[in-house]
């Protein structure tokens, strides 16, 4: 019993990031651009909940603190791509090179470290090797609370708000929104900014349960994300179902790495058991190469989505 | 409710799209907007709905000035627009296109659209104007006729009292052309200002109350519908009694062979149609724009698949061969947008000249920069290109001088059949002097070839014979001499 609480807190915690990440993905892509900057509004927000969860020793404050930068690096590209109309992807790498060559730099002057923060002042990290424990951590998670919600509330606001609809024919159909008076670079800064909030937020969870803020610990989450997005076709409630889907594929490989006699016998007649360990977290990237080439049903992105 | 544009100056690039053009709409009038394409008849919508704001001129809804290319206070002041390309999105449903941007709102800070009121105005509209929709229904699952009611009632959801249809008959499917037609009438009865434009004389002189006609951003002819005639209109979209024609004595160099034969052909948007050109003759192609040229064009230079009948050069049959096999064979291609289609702007001169030749491309190894130096200047010193330097950048040359670089890459193969498209346009007297005596020169070396233009002095300097194109398909045939204006501009237009 316990292990499989242990086991479905690590899937939490392991979808938390890349779920939100996922959802101020979807928020950006459904206004019509290509978003591969989630993984540096990720890194912003780790980093943002470091420096505040220091500062202020509340994990709220940092979950603030980490909305806020995000927001001010996707009002970066939202300048860039909306109202500067450069190169979407071009301009999501630099930002994901800005967010990770700006945290290091950020670190070695507040900190004097070239690879971690100081560990934050919310207590000890448990671990996840105690399962209550591990729950009560987890609940203490302002993450954990406001995913929920931010999904929810991003689900109505996409079906039913007037932003929602404006948001949708951005996407869809720029051109059509801007001959009815629509302000298109409006609602698509509006779009990016709060996407790259909520993406932020993702990036404050994974701060806060480890309890330091280390280089580059976005870790290709942003990516997952992206692939959550695509295979959740680019709906709010799709994209947190992969993001769990992808999480407990994330648990499934840490408990792996901690009993090898759990990899299948099948398997390991062709691979080692780390070999099979980097296979099953590969899967979702193969499953969006899959989904994006059609072979998933059909993934039909927003029509102006570039 | 009255709109009126006054003495409207709209540059786009190079040219002027209008060019001190002014129309006055009445309340309860319909005024017909009719001349080619590129006339202006569109950048005149735009100017007029704040799409885009004009260089100078103003534009005054019932008698107030409206704020340059402000869109939303466009709307405000009731001026509405159903473009030529639908403004629609088709992942949304009717009722969602119709709101956006003016959605009435409800719930908790007024955040949510009241899609109740919506679907309710909708059908009230609709049936109040005989434009039958479903508001649930998803505008991609829709066809055109009815997408066109969408659009219309996105315009009278929003109050527009001045209704501007960009080629609303364009689209339409006769039965569905009937229905607008009266739907403007009623539009116009109920009080509304609308303007209606059309190529189509037929539609326009049973709409209208009004005529005017743009000629390069211009309008040259402004008259009630009963005080005008379809000549007087027809000679006015193609512009009378301008510049005399060049005529040129030609040497009777049309040989007794078919270079390029064309049987019942039809692909995408032309056809079925049927065309013979001797080697050295020229056919000068005729039309309005959008009614098949570019089809014929590609299908010659074998860019658009041959659905059905058969292509010959020299007597070949030529149908499944691509392109490269037609360049192979002699068949050249200078495409009317040469710098999206005809030549790769950021790259060289003696590259673009390289471009096209079908052994480079299908080589392998090493880019013979020498070769291609050698080319280019053979091209340049033929054609005086300015400037005279094979690593220009393209798109540093003016628009005659990398019209001269593609017509020279095409001549300096030895071709059998060459599809010159425009080839003047956007281009100095100069330039087109020169590129009118190398076309001359081709056909002198017994090139056949078809010449697609929209300027008729080019086509009658030009052509051998001359057909016209009206819908994909050819409506008739002229002798340069008997191809006067008023001729053409009735075969082009369909008028009597």
């Amino acid at each position: 019993m316990s292990g499989l609480l242990v086991f479905l807190s690590q899937v939490v915690s392991a979808a938390l990031p890349v779920a939100l990440a996922a959802l101020g993905g979807v928020w950006s892509e459904r206004a019509g651009v290509a978003t591969i900057a989630l993984e540096g509004y990720v890194l912003a927000g780790a980093f943002g909940a470091a420096v505040a969860a220091l500062a202020t020793g509340s994990a709220w404050v940092a979950a603030m603190a980490a909305m806020a930068l995000g927001a001010l690096l996707g009002w970066l590209f939202a300048t860039a791509t909306v109202r500067l109309r450069a190169n979407a992807i071009v301009a999501g790498v630099a930002v994901n090179l800005l967010a990770a060559a700006g945290t290091r730099v950020a670190l070695k002057v507040l900190y004097d470290s070239a690879s971690n923060s100081p560990p934050l002042p919310l207590g000890a990290s448990s671990g996840a090797s105690v399962g209550i424990a591990a729950l009560r951590e987890l609940a203490a998670s302002p993450a954990l609370w406001m995913a929920p919600l931010l999904g929810l509330a991003s689900h109505v606001a996409l079906a039913r708000s007037v932003f929602g609809l404006r948001v949708t024919a951005c996407g869809e159909n720029p051109s059509a929104a801007r001959s009815l008076g629509v302000s298109v670079e409006r609602v698509r800064t509006q779009a990016l900014v709060l996407g790259a909030a909520i993406a932020a937020l993702g990036g404050a969870q994974l701060t806060l349960h480890q309890r330091e803020f280390v280089a580059y610990m976005s870790g290709g989450r942003g990516f997952l994300a992206l692939a959550a997005v695509i295979l959740g076709r680019w709906t709010p409630r799709g994209a947190i179902v992969w993001a769990v889907a992808i999480g407990a594929l994330s648990a499934l490989e840490t408990t792996l790495a901690g009993d090898d006699t759990m990899v299948p016998r099948a398997a390991l007649a062709l691979l080692s058991p780390a070999a099979f360990r980097a296979l099953v977290q590969a899967l979702p990237f193969g499953l969006t190469l899959l989904a994006v080439m059609g072979r998933l049903g059909r993934a039909r992105p927003p029509a102006a989505l570039s | 409710m009255d709109l009126s544009l006054s003495s409207i100056v709209r540059i786009c690039g190079a040219t002027r799209a209008l060019d001190g053009a002014s129309l006055s709409m009445r309340a309860g009038r319909v005024l017909a907007l009719v001349g080619e394409n590129g006339a202006g008849k569109t950048t005149a919508i735009h100017v007029a709905c704040g799409l885009v704001a004009p260089d100078s001129g103003e534009v005054r809804a019932a008698g107030r000035s409206l704020p340059p290319g402000d869109a939303a206070a466009a709307i405000a002041a009731g001026v509405g627009v159903v473009h030529q390309h639908f403004m629609l999105v088709p992942a949304m449903s009717v009722a969602d296109n119709i709101a956006l941007g003016a959605e009435p709102r409800t719930g908790p800070l007024g955040l949510f659209v009241d899609r109740a009121r919506v679907r309710r105005e909708v059908l009230a509209l609709a049936e109040r104007h005989a434009l039958p929709v479903d508001p649930d229904a998803r505008v991609e699952s829709l066809g055109v006729g009815e997408r066109q009611r969408v659009e219309i009632l996105k315009v009278l959801y929003r109050g527009a009292r001045a209704l501007l249809l960009d080629e609303p008959t364009a689209v339409l499917a006769p039965g569905e052309v009937d229905a607008l037609l009266d739907t403007v009438r009623a539009l116009a009865a109920d009080g509304a200002s609308v303007l209606f434009v059309s190529h189509k004389l037929d539609e326009v002189f049973a709409v209208a109350d009004d005529i005017v006609v743009l000629r390069r951003g211009r309008v040259v002819l402004a008259k009630a519908r009963a005080d005008t005639t379809r000549d007087e209109v027809a000679n006015a979209v193609v512009g009378e009694g301008h510049a005399p024609l060049e005529v040129h004595a030609r040497a009777a160099s049309v040989e007794a062979r078919v270079a390029l034969e064309l049987q019942n052909v039809s692909t995408e948007g032309l056809g079925p149609i049927s065309l013979r050109v001797m080697a050295g003759e020229v056919v000068g192609v005729a039309g309005v724009e959008g009614n098949g040229q570019r089809a014929l064009a590609e299908l010659i230079a074998g860019l658009a698949p041959v659905r059905a009948g058969v292509v010959r050069f020299d007597g070949r049959d030529a149908a499944g061969e691509g392109v490269v096999a037609r360049r192979r064979a002699g068949i050249g291609y200078v495409p009317e947008d040469r710098e999206g289609r005809g030549l790769v702007g950021e790259l060289s001169v003696a590259e673009n000249v390289m471009l096209g030749d079908p052994e480079v491309a299908a080589s392998e190894g090493r880019f013979d920069r020498a070769e291609a130096a050698r080319r280019a200047v053979a091209v340049i010193d033929r054609y005086g290109v300015r400037p005279a330097d094979p690593w220009a950048p393209v798109h540093s040359l003016s628009g005659g001088n990398q019209q001269k670089v593609l017509l020279g890459r095409e001549l300096a193969r030895s071709l059998k059949v060459l599809v010159v498209a425009q080839p003047t346009r956007g281009v100095d007297l100069g330039a087109a002097r020169a590129l009118h005596e190398a076309l001359r020169e081709a056909r002198a070396a017994g090139v056949a070839i078809v010449l697609i233009s929209s300027e008729l002095d080019e086509l009658r300097a030009l052509s051998d014979r001359i057909v016209v194109m009206r819908r994909g398909a050819f409506v008739g045939e002229l002798r340069p001499d008997e191809a006067v204006d008023a001729r053409l501009g009735a075969l082009m237009v369909g008028g009597s």
